[in-house]
């Protein structure tokens, strides 16, 4: 039976045939004389992808003489794929990059992944680098090197938050939302205290206030209790606002206590999720309108700016649904952070530096196709009702509303998003002239331009990191007792050395600030 | 005829125990099922119910015709699980009679080059290295296959195996004038068969429910795995939410991901196959956990 194995034998061949052909006809394609450019970011998967790339191409073909491949990499797993492959030296050209989500900008910067764009910037990218507020510029820079290209978005680069409520139900019970304003964080949710309680007597079926294990309203939210966080938010150290010089233990304040009680008492009362400490995903309770009160970091709120549409509705529901009423009670600050919020990164290692750039300022300034990669082509994949509301076509492209990694999606004129063409959209551009004003004028983080280098602290921060994950969302979600639990929580990172990080980064803001 | 058993107070606690056992195993399995077939806004009003209160196919209907292509998805995830299989059995078959054969003089050596890297391995990231930059296998369909196409351990066992048949056997096929490899392919991989179907069920199962391959090697839609699609619904929700401050684009963008009703779908739709593999499998699978556990 020689015949058997003669089959295998041309099996393998055929398994080694191919693997060799596939290999070969990917060298080939970089011999054109058009640069291929590579671009990362995290979406969804994208139908018709290839449809609108090659309308898109054509225009980019046309302006630099390049292609770009956009890869789609899937949200969850992108800042784990895109640190692989910069440790281990595979090919990219562009990269969307972030402070936050385990995508590391600054790691990655320090380490020479991304090219150095300080010069490159106001030669091939003039009208992208002057756009940009100079204090955004500091977020990406490190060593008074620019690492990245900010992607200025249409919601700002200024931070307010605030919280929302039913405005049905407030009216219904009576409650003086608008009493909120500027009102400090803990007296805001004292005050709310009263509202939910009633509110549930008359919605028994609704829940008072969002808790879940992937977000806490104090260790995610340092802007609501008027401090920000030095390096990454979760790790501890952050600075107040009213004494911008000492770096704090967050969870060592009275405000976190006070939080803590709080949430216990109305974990107790039924306000909230018994399992708030293990709850992952928020959203079906969002869809089927059960919150009374959230927090929102959207602005401007009902207060300044009537009609802004995001802030009548509640998260993820209509405003036929869930009718709401937005108030913001913080400060207007631009965060150290709020540049590396959203960013492009050029590959060191790349061939074509100078294309990618070019690049970047063709998708900043080309609104044509800026448009046509984030919001497909008019009429076919998305159309204007007749009474000028837009709406995406179902199973045609769509960008998944990711068009903030790709680049700026700023803009002055609206040229850059879809908006009704209605008065409900002149009203969305109105509140957004609001929010481009207000960055102008805007507070800057006392932090903005600082690095925090965690090398040094390194195991001190994992430590405390598996720490705060376990103890954090049982704490905020009211399910233990604070009384006993926070002095626990508070001793178990001290044994894993928080002071330490705490030092460390006290010890290198100090020497940032004397250097400057 | 079987003899009537007694029914008798630890026969009635030990099958009690064994049908909780089996609830809580399959109630789960179940309530997704019911999840799937469930209206998306009833999902939302009444929360989970094993019996649809209103039935609908809606999130099957999505899935197969979503961005997110199932059906393709589906194809690969079969093509790799079966070529996988085979070939995993093929070239670790071979390798362990070899082993097993004396006449291999440099088996011992050949043995330890074979058993030295389940101690030691390069990591994560010259696994990649070498699959991307040396291989150049990535985004190709082959990097799901080549990946996990080679384990020591199922070389030990089948190597066990191997040596329980007997040597006069193997003679005797070349006194009647077989070659290495019909003795081979007639002879010992048909006796074999047991401890071949348990393994490659094992196999089956490993490369069917590998997304973390996919995860890493794979940029093109077209080629992506189902267990991937799957986890990747699953997590990007809470990824999203998590780091929902970015930007405001991203609470429109966590609203149009799949809703419960899809991503329980797509549940169904990935465990559906491989749970059938089960029964076929079953007798070579008993047969075979006992392999290597006697040493003659």
């Amino acid at each position: 039976m020689k015949k058997r194995w003669l089959a295998l034998l041309l099996a393998a061949a055929m398994v080694g045939g191919t693997l060799t052909g596939c290999g070969s006809s990917k060298e080939s394609k970089g011999k054109d004389d058009t640069v291929e450019l590579s671009f990362y970011m995290m979406n969804s998967p994208v139908q018709d992808q290839d449809r609108i790339m090659e309308k898109a191409n054509e225009i980019i073909e046309e302006k630099i003489g390049a292609h770009m491949k956009l890869v789609n990499v899937d949200s969850a797993t992108y800042a784990e794929k895109m640190n692989l492959m910069i440790n281990s030296g595979d090919p990219w050209d562009l990269c969307f990059t972030a402070s936050w989500g385990g995508i590391n900008f600054y790691e990655n910067a320090q380490k020479g992944a991304y090219a150095d764009l300080t010069e490159l910037l106001p030669k091939y990218a003039p009208e992208t680098y002057k756009r940009i507020p100079e204090g955004l510029w500091d977020g990406v820079k490190i060593d008074d090197k620019i690492y990245a290209s900010v992607n200025y978005q249409q919601w700002g680069a200024a931070s307010r938050s605030g919280f929302r409520l039913r405005k049905d139900i407030a009216d219904e019970v009576g409650f003086d939302w608008a009493s909120l304003k500027g009102m400090p964080t803990l007296d805001a949710l004292k005050e709310m205290d009263d509202f939910i309680g009633k509110a549930l007597e008359l919605h028994p079926e609704m829940i008072g206030w969002e808790t879940s294990a992937i977000k806490s309203f104090y260790a995610n939210e340092p802007l609501s209790w008027d401090m920000e966080e030095v390096g990454d938010i979760l790790t501890p150290g952050w600075i107040r606002y009213t004494d911008p010089d000492t770096v704090i233990n967050q969870f060592e304040t009275e405000e976190f206590k006070a939080y803590c009680e709080i949430m216990r008492d109305w974990y107790n009362k039924g306000y909230v999720r018994k399992d708030g400490a293990t709850v992952q995903d928020t959203s079906p309770d969002r869809k089927a309108a059960k919150f009374i009160a959230e927090s929102t970091t959207g602005w401007p709120d009902s207060v300044d700016f009537e009609g802004n549409a995001d802030m009548e509705r509640m998260s993820m529901c209509t405003k036929e649904t869930a009718p709401a009423v937005g108030v913001s009670n913080t400060r207007t600050v631009i965060k150290a952070g709020a540049g590396p919020n959203a960013a492009v990164a050029v590959n060191a290692q790349s061939e074509n530096i100078e294309k990618a750039v070019e690049l970047i300022e063709l998708l900043n300034t080309d609104d044509e196709l800026f448009m046509l990669i984030t919001q497909g082509e008019e009429g076919v994949d998305h159309t204007y009702a007749d009474d000028g509301t837009y709406s995406f076509v179902d199973g045609k492209y769509n960008f998944n509303y990711n068009e903030w990694q790709l680049g700026q999606s700023y803009s002055p004129d609206f040229t850059r998003a879809l908006y009704d063409r209605n008065e409900a959209g002149d009203k969305q551009k109105e509140s957004q002239t609001m929010v481009y004003e207000a960055d102008k004028t805007a507070e800057v983080s006392p932090l903005t331009g600082f690095v925090f280098d965690a090398t040094p602290v390194k195991t001190q921060i994992a430590n405390c990191s598996s720490i705060i994950d376990e103890m954090v969302p049982a704490l905020s979600s009211g399910s233990v007792d604070p009384e006993t639990t926070i002095p626990e929580f508070i001793d178990r990172l001290k044994t894993a050395g928080v002071d330490d990080i705490i030092k460390e980064k006290q010890t290198q803001l100090d020497e940032w600030k004397a250097a400057k | 005829m079987r003899e009537k058993q007694k029914i008798t107070v630890s026969n009635v606690v030990i099958h009690i125990i064994f049908i909780l056992l089996m609830l809580v195993c399959i109630l789960p399995l179940l309530l997704v099922l019911g999840i799937s077939f469930t209206d998306e806004t009833s999902l939302l009003r009444d929360g989970y119910h094993l019996i649809p209160k209103v039935f609908s196919t809606g999130a099957y209907q999505y899935v197969f015709t979503g961005a997110t292509s199932v059906l393709r998805a589906y194809a690969v995830t079969i093509f790799v699980t079966v070529v996988g299989t085979l070939c995993h059995i093929l070239f670790m078959g071979m390798l362990a009679y070899c082993l097993t054969r004396e006449e291999v003089t440099a088996r011992n050596k050949i043995s330890l080059f074979v058993y030295l890297p389940v101690l030691f391995n390069g990591g994560l990231v010259p696994t990649y290295i070498l699959m991307t930059r040396f291989l150049h296998l990535k985004d190709t369909v082959w990097v799901l296959i080549l990946v996990s196409i080679a384990s020591a351990t199922n070389v030990l066992i089948m190597k066990n195996f191997f040596k329980s048949i007997p040597q006069a056997l193997i003679e005797s096929a070349r006194i009647d004038g077989c070659s290495e490899y019909r003795t081979f392919f007639s002879i010992v991989l048909p006796l074999s068969k047991p401890s071949l179907a348990s393994i490659g069920l094992f196999v089956a199962i490993a490369y069917w429910n590998d997304w973390m391959t996919c995860s890493l090697y794979i940029e093109t839609p077209k080629l992506q795995t189902l267990q991937y699609l799957l986890q990747s619904l699953m997590n990007n929700i809470g990824y999203l939410q998590a780091n929902a401050g970015a930007s405001q684009s991203m609470e429109t963008a966590i609203l149009n991901l799949p809703s419960e009703g899809a991503r329980m779908a797509t549940c169904i739709l990935a465990v559906g196959p491989i749970i059938f593999l089960y029964p076929f499998l079953q007798k070579y699978f008993e047969k075979g956990l006992t392999i290597g556990a006697v040493k003659e």
